[in-house]
């Protein structure tokens, strides 16, 4: 018991000290506070302090830089998605001269670790330190939904730069630059029932917000055309071994694939290992032979059917204008992400110079976003502007090739 | 369930199982010898994984891929107790400060991984001698899932016959049950702590290796591959070969059963045999009771 | 007891507490909308550190897991509002602390029986069950979080919470009841039947204590204070997910604790600073993993020279006064007798 009385001067102390480091931190943030403040003023030529302040004497005659926020995942498991969508959305500003509707055009890039609570910390940044005018995020679709409701209530548009899930629809400062998941599954599944004759299918998808979604969408076009569905099967994210799942697989005339990424590397290659291929063929949504894990999968992918609203071999005028530009970065490998960033900026530009470069009134912007009808690398971009997702169309194609020739067949458009 | 569709079962979680011991036999050496807890152990064979990937090609550039998987982990191995044993005195005895040199170590190598690569997933095709389906209660079992499971065993006799016939094995055993006794035969802790280290990158670096046509290499391994080499680690325990070899089989097998027959629960087959047999037995199928 | 300490506790140390209350207590009025929001995420980390810190040293027991306890607190407060109609913020925070305690006590039963690596590893096996649940649980949103939460109000207070300044000083005021129920614990007699156990369990069973309920006891406590933590971070996200359950959540808390040395302030302070340094870090390069894992490496590898606890016993010692028995302990290698029983032992 004497322990405790004894404890208590120590304690103390060590508290002491703590706070000590607490009061130099305060300060800290104190003064970073004030150089932030201080560039703000450098580098957008306006009074700090209020948005509102700073938006107001932003006029059409201003020349003072647009910043606009870019929260990408830089790191974490979307982390190879962040850096190449960096170089193409700066090699599309390059290609307009860094600038729109006669202002220079300033990004901001934040990493949000693929987690949604950085995604809406880094958004509050963006808006509040930074004052951009407007935010593309995100890459996940938990950090898309998150950051939508903040940005809202800041009224700063918010665009997104690959298919995001629904649920921003309330939001009129949302808008989404690709189609939803889920909506191109539900064109394959029609597809499917109806062009590719197949009668019965088997779903095979990942166990999270993704893998449903394409799940469900494929089944819902499937059974709509006629289609039946005789299984389904969902394998948690990050499954090291489908050998069990693939298995027990029942015959149909068909599989459905929904795994994006590593898994389905594992997936396309085991499907074919195990022996499924030889008994039906596989197909799935574009993620599952994206040209990002095509050559890490080999020659398991051959034949292997998807759609998609966006393959690299596209004859689109904007997809070779897209692929030109990637010429000097080889790194960096055209899929429907980085042609994403190519399409978001093309948005942007095109949304500010319609607004003359006046991009005060956040809701103005967001609305001439949602009017955008520009081409895209996957044809024409134009938003629904009741609910801001993008129309796009929607394609099937199929692996061709071996070993380093793998690559995209386009069949047709679906719609 | 028809007997054929159990033992087709049994095989797949059987060669997943041995991949298993390949992965944490090492863990367990260091935590069992040095009482060591090495978090760098995730990420040893992150790095190795993608060393295969890029190293191993078709045909005989798949050995080169394994063997350079192998020379990577050892080197990892060792750079990370090389940094423990600068400052042994302090870190040797606090698992706290382990924790958070080995997770640090863990980050930086984890962060060179995703840098270097790209953070892309990639794969290591098995040579194509080993690359087709061998038919099988009406199904067909991967040839190459044969072929990694018998090189495991050939890894895990080899294990055994150095702990149970050599001289190294023996120190390793002696310092297991008792480190005070190795200081008193005169014997350098310090080699045969390298040793051990050494030999605990090789298996991490062979598992991740002959892994890599299965597991591939990607981002988020480093702490998925942690976790699974603590349950085996935990449930064999510590410092046990015997006991983790037991525990990565009954792993496998209970993930593979749990996938096919109640795909809905899979994911708390693993975690909920942790729990049943830490509630059982609180040191491992095969720990002593003083840990 | 008062007036000992009074005597004791040198002024200068007294003044520093107040001074770093004062700035904790003046970060609205002197940061930004953002840079406020910043330190609230701070918050709510010391809030979870300071219940990983009081079952690490106190008990002695390295928890892998309580991102488990901080997310049944943080989707609880999210179904509050969302599900349950639950428009007022201690009723959230009521019901939370009531639906993580009692979720938390047959975990506790569980792992309260085992010790060192085992107990890690029990509370990460739960943490990843929880996840796992969270995940598929098609009514929490599945891996896109349970969205579309709103601060509730605030009744009898006529507070606010959607202004960032109330806001914060509603996570400050959390976070020093967490802090204060914790000490007051410790300093109990309770809590000295809970450090006596750590410090040999055989003689306080042996004067007729059972150490199970007392860990047990101490288990539900500290996972209530993580709970609650949940519930201020849901507030401040306006949403849950499966990523607060996650594995890197339970690490990072145990990591804070390491970092912050054996006393409950340095939790607390290394949260803050942790957090903020990660953002700032994150914000100027993609490489901030790498710089965090090489900082870690380099406290670790210092460790013998970052070692607070001797600072204090070399301070005392030229005050002639007494070393601190309680955690000296903690900080200094243990005597070679004692070696077998405390290898695993955290320090």
């Amino acid at each position: 018991m004497e322990r405790t009385h004894r404890k208590s001067p120590s304690f103390l102390r060590r508290l002491a000290i703590a706070v000590v480091a607490a009061s130099l931190l305060a300060a800290g943030i104190a003064g970073c506070g004030d150089d932030d403040s201080d560039n703000t003023v450098a580098k957008s030529g306006t009074p700090a302090g209020e948005q509102q302040g700073q938006a107001a004497s932003e006029k059409t005659s201003d020349h003072s830089p647009i910043k606009i926020g870019v929260i990408l995942s830089y790191t974490g498991p979307f982390g190879l998605y962040g850096k190449p969508m960096e170089t193409v959305l700066r090699a599309r500003l390059a290609k307009a001269g860094d600038e729109a509707g006669g202002r220079p055009i300033e990004l901001i890039f934040e990493d949000d670790a693929t987690d949604a609570n950085s995604a809406v910390s880094k958004a509050t940044k963006l808006v509040e330190q930074d004052k951009v005018a407007a935010v593309v995020c995100c890459v996940g679709g938990a950090a898309t939904l998150a950051v939508g409701p903040v940005l809202a209530e800041k009224k700063i548009p918010q665009l997104g730069p690959i298919p995001n899930p629904a649920g921003l629809e309330k939001y009129a400062t949302a808008a989404m630059a690709a189609p939803t998941a889920g909506h191109d599954a539900t064109e394959l599944g029609t597809y499917a029932a109806k062009k590719l004759g197949y009668k019965t299918a088997v779903v095979v998808a990942s166990d999270f917000s993704y893998g449903h979604e394409v799940a469900d969408g494929f089944k819902k076009g499937f059974t709509d055309a006629g289609g039946k569905v005789v299984q389904d099967v969902f394998a948690p994210l990050g499954t090291a071994d489908f050998g069990s799942y693939l298995s027990r697989v029942e015959d149909a005339d068909v599989a459905f694939g929904g795994f994006a990424g590593a898994d389905a590397i594992k997936f396309v290659q085991q499907y074919q290992q195990f022996g499924v291929k030889k008994r039906m063929p596989l197909i799935g949504h574009g993620p599952l032979v994206t040209e990002l894990v095509l050559k890490a999968i080999g020659d398991a992918a051959q034949d292997v059917g998807a759609g998609f609203y966006y393959s690299s071999t596209l004859k689109t005028p904007d997809n070779t204008a897209f692929l030109d530009a990637l010429k000097p970065t080889p790194q960096v490998i055209p899929s429907h992400f980085t042609a994403g960033a190519w399409a978001t900026g093309s948005v942007l530009i095109d949304a500010i110079n319609r607004m003359k470069g006046d991009v005060s009134d956040g809701l103005a912007l967001a609305k001439a976003i949602r009017a955008t009808n520009i081409p895209a690398p996957w044809g024409t971009l134009k938003f629904d502007t009741s609910t801001g997702y993008a129309e796009a169309p929607t394609y099937y194609y199929v692996v061709k090739g071996a070993g380093a020739t793998l690559h995209h067949e386009i069949v047709e458009e679906m719609s | 369930m028809t007997p054929a569709e159990a033992v087709f079962q049994l095989l797949i979680g059987l060669s997943f199982g041995l991949l298993l011991f390949l992965l944490a036999s090492g863990f367990t050496l260091t935590f069992g010898l040095a009482r060591f807890v090495n978090l760098a152990h995730g990420a040893v064979f992150l790095v190795a994984a993608y060393v295969a990937t890029s190293v191993g090609g078709p045909g005989w550039r798949f050995v080169l891929g394994v063997g350079a998987a192998a020379a990577t982990g050892l080197v990892l191995s060792v750079v990370v107790y090389a940094l423990a044993a600068s400052r042994w005195r302090v870190i040797g005895e606090r698992t706290l400060v382990q924790v958070l040199l080995t997770f640090g170590a863990l980050l930086v190598l984890a962060d060179y991984a995703r840098s270097h690569w790209d953070g892309l997933p990639r794969s290591l095709v098995a040579p194509s001698a080993l690359d087709g389906s061998w038919a099988f209660a009406g199904s067909a079992f991967p040839v190459y899932r044969l072929f990694m499971m018998g090189a495991a065993l050939v890894v895990a006799a080899l294990l055994w016959w150095l702990q149970e016939r050599t001289s190294f094995g023996a120190l390793v055993r002696a310092g297991v049950d008792d480190r005070e006794m190795l200081a008193a035969l005169g014997v350098s802790t310090r080699r045969l702590f390298a040793a051990v280290f050494a030999l605990s990158g090789v298996l991490a670096g062979l598992a991740a290796g002959l892994g890599a046509p299965v597991l591939g290499a990607a981002m988020g391994q480093e702490f998925d591959i942690l976790v699974l080499a603590l349950v085996i680690v935990v449930l064999g325990g510590p410092g046990s070969l015997a006991g983790a070899f037991a525990a990565s089989l009954a792993v496998g097998v209970a993930d593979a059963y749990g996938k096919a027959f109640l795909p809905s629960f899979a994911e708390f087959t693993m975690m909920g045999l942790v729990i049943v047999v830490l509630a059982w037995r609180p040191a491992g199928l095969f720990g002593t009771a003083e840990t | 007891m008062s007036v000992r300490r009074a005597m004791t506790v040198p002024r200068v140390r007294r003044v520093a507490v107040v001074l770093g209350l004062v700035a904790l207590v003046a970060v609205p009025h002197v940061g930004d909308a953002f840079q406020v929001t910043l330190v609230v995420r701070g918050l709510v980390w010391a809030t979870l550190a300071a219940s990983v810190w009081f079952l690490l040293r106190i008990c002695d027991l390295p928890s892998l897991g309580h991102a488990a306890f901080f997310g049944i607190g943080a989707y609880t407060a999210g179904l509050a509002v969302t599900r349950w109609q639950v428009d007022n913020v201690f009723a959230a925070l009521g019901l939370a602390i009531v639906v993580t305690a009692v979720l938390s006590l047959p975990i506790a039963v569980i792992a309260g029986r085992l010790r060192n690596m085992q107990f890690i590893l029990v509370t990460l096996a739960f943490a990843e069950m929880t996840r796992s649940l969270a995940t598929r649980w098609a009514e929490l949103g599945g891996t896109d979080g349970l969205v579309g939460v709103i601060r509730p109000g605030a009744w009898p207070f006529g507070l606010d919470l959607s202004d960032a300044t109330t806001y914060y000083y509603f996570a400050l005021a959390v976070l020093l009841a967490g802090v204060a129920l914790l000490v007051v614990v410790v300093r109990s007699p309770f809590g000295a039947v809970l450090r006596g156990i750590r410090d040999s369990e055989q003689r306080v069973a042996a004067l007729g204590y059972n150490p199970l309920v007392y860990r047990v006891a101490a288990f539900v406590l500290s996972a209530v204070v993580a709970g609650s933590a949940g519930v201020v971070h849901t507030y401040l996200n306006r949403f849950a997910n499966p990523t607060d359950v996650a594995p890197l959540v339970s690490a990072r808390a145990l990591l804070i604790v390491v970092l912050g040395g054996a006393a409950i302030a340095g939790p607390v302070t290394v949260a803050i600073l942790l957090t903020i340094i990660e953002d700032a870090l994150s914000s100027h390069t993609d490489r901030w993993l790498g710089v965090l894992g090489a900082l870690y490496v380099v406290v670790a590898l210092a460790n013998g020279a970052w070692n607070p606890a001797a600072w204090r016993r070399a301070l005392v010692r030229r005050r002639g006064g007494a070393t601190p028995a309680t955690h000296a302990a903690d900080d200094a290698p243990p005597p070679p007798a004692r070696r077998a029983a405390t290898l695993e032992r955290t320090t």
